[in-house]
């Protein structure tokens, strides 16, 4: 019944109808045996009977899904109202659809910047140190690069933090086109060693950089990003050897 | 002549389930059977009837199945379940409790 009332509404009217009818005939052939004829029986019964489609409509009420109907059914009086009206529809549509969008980009803004964790281990206990320079005090100089000697410094005295890490974003360095690739301009950084260890992450292939690599007669090594390795090196495993 | 409006509420559902425990019936009879066995004091209407009959049918306390009628017709004819079967219970003990307590006041000299 349940389901019958959900998925065959259209049937279960048609038997309500059925069922109705039956109780009108009946009432109709009782008064006939008390002698009416066939328009009075018909008319005495409709009488008695009342209003058909309000005992209809109550009768409905008390199916399930009645709920269901009536959601769809203002669904339809709004679709049908906002036709009769196109212009202030678009308007309206407009207007939400502006709000909609306006909320979504500013809250996309605020998630990256405000509210997603960066994705390093305990990136709540992350800083970022400047130098600062002295001579005016001006904004100028702040965000002073920190250099190698100083940082080595730093580390030798520091107390405070668990690690230091040195990085400078490099300016853009081009990568050569080869076999028919075109060259690009690509972001880098230097770093030393130990940035990705301080940062508590681990490169996804090949090996990390080591205090080896830290030393001014050690070889330059380099880490690809996940996307320049997939796009300029074919996910090449053996790219990890190859001397650039 | 009672109208439904008149019935103590709730009381029709109890009327419905006690004549369809004998056997089943469809509404037109449900319908006559409480008008004769009241002694023509209580007639439902049918703008009570089928609503109710429809509540009861959702709840699962009475099933329905389309048979033959006596004039040969079909019809929808009613029938208690079992867990209508304890409804009826329930709701006679409550009746009898509500009617014996009305008439204690009532009944007060």
């Amino acid at each position: 019944m349940r389901m019958q009332t959900l998925f065959q509404r259209k049937k279960a009217a048609a038997r309500l109808d059925d069922e109705l009818d039956f109780h009108l005939e009946q009432q109709i052939a009782e008064n006939r045996a008390t002698g009416m004829s066939a328009e009075e029986a018909r008319f005495a019964a409709l009488c008695s009977f009342g209003n058909p489609a309000l005992l209809r409509e109550k009768t409905r009420q008390t199916w399930n899904w009645n709920w269901l109907e009536q959601i769809g059914r203002e669904v339809r009086y709004g679709f049908r109202t906002l036709g009769r009206t196109p212009g202030f529809a678009a308007l309206a549509i407009l207007v939400i659809a502006l709000g909609i969008g306006a909320n979504v980009a500013l809250f996309t803004v605020v998630r990256s910047v405000l509210l997603k964790p960066l994705p390093f281990k305990d990136p709540d206990r992350l800083v970022m140190l400047y130098e600062h320079g002295i001579p005016d005090n001006s904004d100028e100089h702040a965000y002073n690069v920190v250099a190698g000697g100083v940082y080595s410094e730093w580390k030798k005295q520091n107390h405070t933090f668990s690690d230091l890490a040195l990085m400078q974003e490099d300016s853009d360095s081009s990568l050569s086109g080869s076999g028919g690739q075109l060259p690009e301009n690509l972001k880098g950084a230097e770093c030393t060693w130990n940035l990705l260890t301080t940062l508590g992450v681990r490169p996804v292939l090949g090996r990390d950089f080591t205090a080896a690599d830290d030393s001014r007669s050690a070889n330059g090594t380099v880490l690809l990003s996940w996307s320049l390795w997939k796009r300029r090196f074919g996910t090449w495993r053996t790219c990890w050897w190859l001397v650039v | 002549m009672g109208k439904p409006s008149d019935l103590v509420q709730g009381t029709l559902d109890l009327l419905i389930l006690k004549t369809l425990s004998l056997e089943a019936k469809h509404g037109w009879a449900i319908a006559k059977r409480i008008q004769q066995v009241s002694g023509e004091v209580l007639q439902v209407q049918q703008g009570s009837l089928y609503p109710a009959l429809h509540r009861l049918e959702q709840q699962g306390w009475i099933k329905a199945k389309w048979m033959e009628s006596e004039t040969g017709r079909q019809a929808k004819f009613y029938s208690l379940t079992a867990a209508g079967r304890g409804q009826l219970e329930t709701e006679t003990a409550n009746w009898n409790r509500l009617s014996a307590a009305i008439d204690l006041i009532v009944s007060q000299v």
